[in-house]
């Protein structure tokens, strides 16, 4: 079964579905704040993968964007080369994710191509989804128009997992090609949008919360990327540990102290690539501020 | 209270924990906004799509939990051969910083490191700074990194002018207290006499017999 062919398969139903929404509206008085909701999303939808500190450094270092399976690939040749220890690709994996094997790879095996998965979320501005890492990647429009294979759920895909086996039927109706990204976001979001500020709409599309699943088998490259984001209350706490610096009240001992001049670290590291790279560092204050 | 840890990311210091059935991610910082309650299948996710590690560590308590994944942070970097950056290194992360955060460096130098006496880390701010072109090139940081360099100068000499004002004081006082004295010795060889019974504790030298 090829995931990217059942999301070609349902661009006709999700576009009736979408003339049946806008005929619901169109003698309505929201359907002024629904069309340009639409078209908000239709002129600045693109993919978004959030990253910790550390996943963000080696990915801009390595260039390409890994997932389990290649990192792990990696880390068994490692293993091989240090300890002479043969195991296979599926142990390296099963080891790895123990007691929360089966739901993922339940997924994943039901797809042909489903070990080359790369999975981000639909992006129209914010910080994403935070929860997975504090730093929010977000890849160039055109490029997230070019990746030959891309499909997009409504929701994240391990919902539609039911004990053993994948609910096909209903991943099948909220599924997307990047043709009908924005009538899958209308058709999720039809009864959210009323009251709410359009500078609120990025981050009820993505957030920790709530989502659009994003996939694709092609190669996430570090020039993709268009920008990294990141809050601005994080941004200023960095720098409030290199003013401590100068103070000299970081000290070299204490342990707290310790972890803020790795954290520093790490953020300058950061800096660096991304300066190196060309990618913009954008600071989003979160409280709109 | 006893809580899980049941998964980790050691390069990062995140990790998720167990507590009364319920469980939540805590990351760096390690503030109350860094603990986020969250599903099982956020952890699934997290292992399987965000290099997230299964564990099962108990631990008594949030604290012992941010201790445990500090180390684990500190303990990943040693394994990666990552040395502990020196204070000079980490200011080179100025040359990235916005013009908010250097004039904010600036402000604070000039509004409260000063008037606090911390000349030394003004300077320092204050110089740092002004290697960097970006300021250079602002006359408005420009000016405000001039101007602590010349307050810090100031509030130096005043320190100094201090000092000698204490040292004629003082001197004035000998030669009240002990006019004879001083007609006989100098007020360096007074004070230095001084100071060696102050560091002795009594009047005369004392040496052991017998010892």
């Amino acid at each position: 079964m090829n995931i990217f062919d059942i999301a070609n398969q349902n661009l006709d139903s999700l576009k009736i579905r979408y003339k049946l929404l806008k005929e619901k509206y169109e003698d309505q008085d929201i359907f002024g704040i629904f069309s340009k909701f639409v078209k908000l999303v239709k002129d600045k939808w693109t993919i978004s993968i959030n990253m910790r500190q550390g996943v963000l450094n080696n990915f801009l270092i390595a260039g390409k964007y890994k997932n389990v399976y290649e990192v792990k690939k990696e880390q068994r040749g490692e293993l091989r080369k240090v300890r002479k220890l043969e195991i296979s690709e599926e142990q390296a994996v099963k080891m790895h994710l123990k007691g929360y094997y089966k739901s993922r790879v339940t997924f994943d095996r039901t797809f042909e191509d489903g070990a080359n998965f790369k999975y981000g979320a639909l992006n129209i501005g914010g910080l994403g989804l935070k929860k997975y890492g504090d730093y929010c990647v977000v890849i160039k429009r055109e490029q997230s128009e070019d990746y030959t294979s891309l499909a997009l759920i409504k929701e994240d895909s391990l919902n539609y997992v039911e004990e053993d086996h994948l609910n096909i039927e209903r991943l099948s109706q909220d599924i997307a090609n990047r043709d009908c990204v924005h009538t899958l976001v209308a058709l999720k979001h039809e009864k959210d949008i009323e009251g709410i500020p359009t500078d609120e709409l990025a981050s009820m599309i993505c957030c920790n919360e709530c989502y659009v699943e994003a996939i694709t088998t092609d190669d996430i490259l570090n020039k993709h990327i268009e920008s990294v984001r990141m809050s601005k209350k994080d941004y200023h706490l960095y720098y409030d540990y290199l003013y401590k610096n100068f103070l000299s009240e970081l000290s070299t001992l204490e342990l707290s102290d310790i972890v803020k001049r790795y954290w520093l670290e790490d953020f300058r590291n950061m800096q660096e690539l991304l300066t190196k790279q060309g990618i913009e560092l954008e600071v989003i204050d979160e409280n709109g501020d | 209270m006893e809580i899980k840890i049941i998964a980790i990311a050691p390069n990062d210091g995140w990790g998720f924990f167990e507590k009364e059935e319920r469980i939540y991610l805590l990351h760096p910082p390690y503030t109350s906004s860094n603990l986020i309650e969250v599903s099982r299948k956020e952890v699934e996710n997290a292992i399987h799509l965000h290099g997230f590690e299964e564990c099962d560590i108990s631990l008594n308590g949030i604290n012992e939990a941010v201790k445990f994944l500090k180390e684990k942070y500190i303990e990943s970097k040693e394994t990666q051969g990552i040395d502990l950056p020196s204070s000079k290194q980490l200011r080179e992360l100025l040359k990235y910083a916005s013009d908010d955060v250097l004039l904010e460096y600036l402000n604070k130098a000039k509004r409260e490191l000063i008037p606090e006496g911390k000349l030394d880390a003004a300077e320092s701010i204050a110089l740092e700074l002004m290697k960097l072109e970006r300021v250079n090139d602002n006359p408005e940081m420009r000016g405000k990194g001039i101007d602590i360099l010349d307050k810090c100068s100031q509030g130096r000499e005043r320190v100094k002018e201090l000092e000698f004002g204490i040292s004629n004081k003082q001197q004035e006082t000998w030669r009240d207290r002990f006019p004879y004295v001083v007609d006989i010795y100098s007020i360096d060889s007074i004070m230095d006499y001084s100071k060696s019974i102050k560091e002795r504790g009594h009047l005369l030298p004392i040496s052991r017999i017998g010892a």
